[in-house]
């Protein structure tokens, strides 16, 4: 008797560790949020948002601080653009392409040979960025004057962005059903007619939400923009700015966290470039999930 | 269900190789069977867990911290030393919270850093060890070989963006810096930027490149046509040319080395520190004394920077 | 005759045309990953000797270990909490609000950028909590980081075990619990394990959480003596020497980017593996 007993406390006391558990996501985002704000409240108390959000000039060891933070948001601004610029269609041709024309043991092949692209370390692409690749371009193409600027960081986030958007984009497309295909195919229309004028269609909101997805990932990128885009905190200028240095908010915690005072103003304002990278992709990421689940109710 | 059995196994094997790590190394034994305690005696008071000082902070100071620890280690083994960078700030964050015995520093503490360390319990300890001389180098196709204070100035803040305006070939030039907020961009704009012109309160151009320590800055100005650059004497070599810089008010120009920094002649230098809880006792003493030594400045000296005797 | 349809070009040639495009655009994107990764390989290799890697000062061997204490703390502190996630979305959460606000919250996680994870390690762990740099704090943040992704996969491990095989358990008098351990986990295991790589494989690459919580450059005694210790990190030993290290050899720069991604690549290859050969297994 006794034994089984402690044995059903013991399974409840499991049961409810399990639910803690379940809940644990709730409370997490909650608590990263909290410590966010909770080191950013100071700042709010010396600057309005306003002058921290439109400000034009960051350099927060000078005389009290200048902490306008407009040059880093159009700096993750110009770097994240630039690289959906070049991987959402690179990264709809090869879904399109894994998804309906590979042959089936090349799609074998490429779906986890993608996968792994995503698995590689940012600061490996950094450390090509910085060592290889920059210094090649700079002393090769005539424009560019330093092997550090936004058009490199773009070009290294496109690739990094691109498996989450492909395999996004694949899985809508594979998952809309095969009649549409069909019936399309049997009207006479060309495999490509189908593509185009029904499949895409059909899988229109996951091919936005892997975007949304692939966008969330590039702004929140840290360690290849800080070593390849020069971390100049300008304000970018038309698209001359592309090839220019630029600085990422990403960037400025990581390069500037170490060697500020805790408690100081500055150890404040970058925890509220955090808390805005935080707001940022959390809009984006619970829209890109708000469409799946649209898409996936329109389908079902 | 093979499948269960290898499971079984990873979980086992990472979960002994965690529990080792939470009841700490077993006593070593040594090979006459005797049992040997981790190295952890009154001298190392105050050091880790292991018995071990941890020394964190500014990337200027690391290669004299490194250089340290190779050579003081291998005269006593019984001391162990762990060395990081990670900057002036983390190293002092470090001092206060109690993770670091010594923070490395390229500039002085703050006020604000001193009551944050007090409050809890620390009281920082300054401690000279080395100077510093930052030279103004250039890539080496720049036609210029000196310049004055004001002159840098006007280029580090933005005022002269092209080598004709002072004296040299029509070409864009390119500023790189430290990043914001290291101890050497602080001492750059103390030094150079806010001596010249009328503004007292000039600031460095935001169009300059920002390297995270002396070696990118080398690396970016020796593979950047038109660019210059600054740098602790310790990382100037061949890639790169020094210009010879002349103080503030005219007089002549001084070419950055040893003596001219130890003379005070050279007018960009500073002084490099690392920061104890108190006055040093125990292991972290015998280190201090051991590196303001002769043997330990001949090190400084090696690494690139100036003894401080 | 295409004209007659409407069509400026005969729709074949289009799709022609286009598949072409497709196929280049392909090569675009492959090409210069394949040429960029064979680079560094080739490099890394050829700087790779065991004197490099076995070398406790300079060397490889204080990162390697650092990284291999760091990955199986961080593991072993997000498989509990990851795992009982799992089971209770698959098997005691009923659907509705609560349900849909854990998902979301799992999405979100998995979209903070890792250096709001650092910020918030370097908040809650080293600084409130007062662990300060030490592997616990480094490996606290980094679980935060997998978690999401040891939820999911734990999670699909736990949804493709039939029906059937729950209820036979039930039926034979078994509690849900009872159900759920002896049957719906030891079924699942390999899933669990397949997800808790991929985790050790992100958390060994990752850079920016550790870098405020964690990591050390150049340690006397690699191996920690406890939890609350110090580590050199793979990552950051090579962000540190591409980016503040003067003087240290381009070899040993390509030897430590190789083995990171040799390490992380090779434990994403086992997980590939160790999935496809569970997804060949029928119920």
């Amino acid at each position: 008797m006794m034994k089984r007993r402690a044995k059903r406390i013991s399974e409840w006391i499991i049961e409810r560790l399990i639910q803690v558990s379940g809940v644990l996501g709730i409370i997490l985002v909650l608590l990263i949020f909290f410590f966010l704000l909770r080191n950013s409240l100071p700042m709010f108390q010396e600057r309005s948002l306003s002058d921290l959000l439109l400000g034009e000039k960051w350099s927060p060891t000078h005389g009290d601080g200048h902490f306008g933070m407009l040059p880093l948001l159009l700096g993750s601004l110009y770097v994240t653009v630039g690289a959906l610029i070049i991987a959402i269609p690179l990264a709809l041709a090869v879904a399109i392409f894994v998804a309906e024309i590979a042959p089936r043991w090349m799609r074998e092949f490429l779906k986890p040979a993608i996968e792994l692209i995503a698995a590689i370390p940012s600061v490996v692409f950094g450390f090509l960025g910085l060592l290889v690749i920059g210094p090649w371009i700079a002393e090769h193409v005539e424009a560019i004057r330093v092997g550090q600027f936004a058009a490199l960081g773009s070009v290294m986030l496109a690739f990094m962005a691109l498996p989450t958007i492909v395999s996004i984009c694949e899985d809508a497309l594979h998952n809309v059903p095969r009649d549409i295909f069909n019936s399309s195919l049997a009207l006479g229309a060309t495999r490509w007619q189908t593509i185009t004028r029904a499949l895409l269609p059909a899988a229109r909101s996951g091919i936005i939400a892997g975007c949304l997805l692939g966008l969330g990932r590039a702004i929140g990128e840290t360690m290849t923009v800080l070593m390849v885009t020069g971390n100049a905190q300008v304000m970018p200028q038309g698209l001359e700015g592309f090839l220019k240095p630029i600085r990422t908010m990403t960037a400025t915690i990581a390069a500037e966290m170490g060697e500020t005072a805790v408690g100081s103003t500055h150890f404040h304002a970058l925890f509220t470039i955090g808390l805005f990278l935080f707001i940022i992709t959390f809009a984006v990421n619970t829209i890109a999930d708000v469409i799946v689940r649209r898409s996936e109710k329109d389908i079902a | 269900m093979t499948y269960t059995k290898l499971g079984l196994t990873v979980m086992l094997i990472s979960l002994l190789a965690v529990a080792t790590a939470l009841t700490g190394c077993p006593p070593q034994q040594s090979a006459d069977g005797v049992i040997v305690e981790p190295p952890i005696d009154d001298a190392a008071q105050g050091a880790g867990a292991s018995g071990a000082i941890n020394q964190i902070g500014s990337t200027t100071v690391l290669p004299i911290a490194e250089a340290w620890q190779r050579a003081f280690t291998s005269a006593h083994p019984e001391i162990k030393i762990n060395v990081s960078g990670g900057g002036s700030g983390t190293g002092i964050k470090s001092l206060a919270d109690g993770t670091a015995h010594i923070a490395n520093a390229s500039r002085g503490i703050k006020d604000q850093e001193i009551q944050d360390a007090q409050a809890r319990g620390v009281e920082p300890v300054e401690h000279v060890v080395a100077y510093d001389g930052i030279a103004a180098v250039v890539h080496p196709s720049v036609g210029v070989d000196t310049l004055s204070i004001e002159q840098l100035s006007d280029i580090y803040s933005g005022e002269v963006t092209n080598w004709s305006q002072i004296g040299g070939a029509d070409s864009e030039i390119i500023v790189v810096s430290r990043d914001s907020a290291s101890g050497t961009y602080e001492s750059w704009k103390e030094m150079v930027i806010q001596q010249g012109g009328e503004a007292e309160d000039r600031d460095y151009t935001p169009a300059a490149l920002k390297q995270q320590s002396n070696e990118g800055i080398r690396s970016t100005v020796a593979g950047t046509p038109g660019a210059i650059g600054y740098i602790g004497l310790g990382y100037i070599n061949d890639s790169v040319k020094v210009l010879s810089v002349s103080p503030l008010g005219g007089g002549d120009a001084v070419v950055p080395s040893v003596e001219s920094v130890q003379s005070g002649d050279y007018p960009v230098a500073r002084e490099l520190y690392m920061y104890t809880n108190g006055e040093p006792t125990g292991a972290i003493a015998t280190y201090f004394e051991w590196g303001l030594s002769e043997e330990g400045q001949k090190i400084v000296q090696e690494a690139g920077f100036v003894p401080v005797n | 005759m295409s004209s007659e349809r409407g069509y400026l070009v005969d729709p074949r040639v289009t799709e022609k045309v286009a598949f072409a495009l497709l196929w280049v655009a392909m090569v675009v994107v492959m090409l210069p990953m394949a040429g960029i990764i064979g680079y560094m390989l080739y490099r890394g290799a050829s700087s790779l000797n065991w004197e490099l890697i076995s070398a406790a000062d300079g060397g490889l061997y204080p990162a390697i270990i650092g990284t291999t204490f760091l990955v199986l703390l961080t593991a072993l502190v997000a498989a509990p909490i990851g795992v009982g996630a799992a089971i209770y979305l698959s098997e005691y959460a009923r659907p509705g609000p609560l349900v849909r606000l854990v998902r979301l919250a799992i999405i979100n996680l998995a979209g903070v950028p890792s250096v709001v994870y650092g910020l918030f390690g370097l908040a809650a762990f080293v600084i409130l909590v007062g662990w300060g740099r030490s592997l616990l704090a480094g490996a606290c943040t980094l679980a935060l980081l997998v978690l999401p992704l040891v939820i999911s996969t734990a999670e699909e491990a736990l949804r493709q075990i039939p029906k059937g095989l729950r209820e036979g358990s039930l039926a034979l008098g078994a509690s849900k619990w009872q159900t759920i351990r002896r049957v719906v986990l030891p079924n699942a295991l390999p899933g669990i394990i397949t997800g808790l790589i991929l985790s050790i494989a992100r958390a060994a690459g990752e850079t920016a959480p550790i870098l405020f919580t964690v990591a050390y450059f150049r340690l006397s005694d690699p191996i920690p003596n406890s939890i609350f210790d110090p580590i050199v990190a793979m990552p950051y030993q090579l962000f540190v020497m591409a980016t503040e290290m003067p003087e240290i050899p381009d070899e040993t720069k390509w030897a430590t980017a190789f083995v990171l991604v040799a390490l992380v690549l090779g434990l994403n290859i086992v997980a590939t593996i160790v999935r496809t050969t569970l997804r060949r297994r029928r119920w």
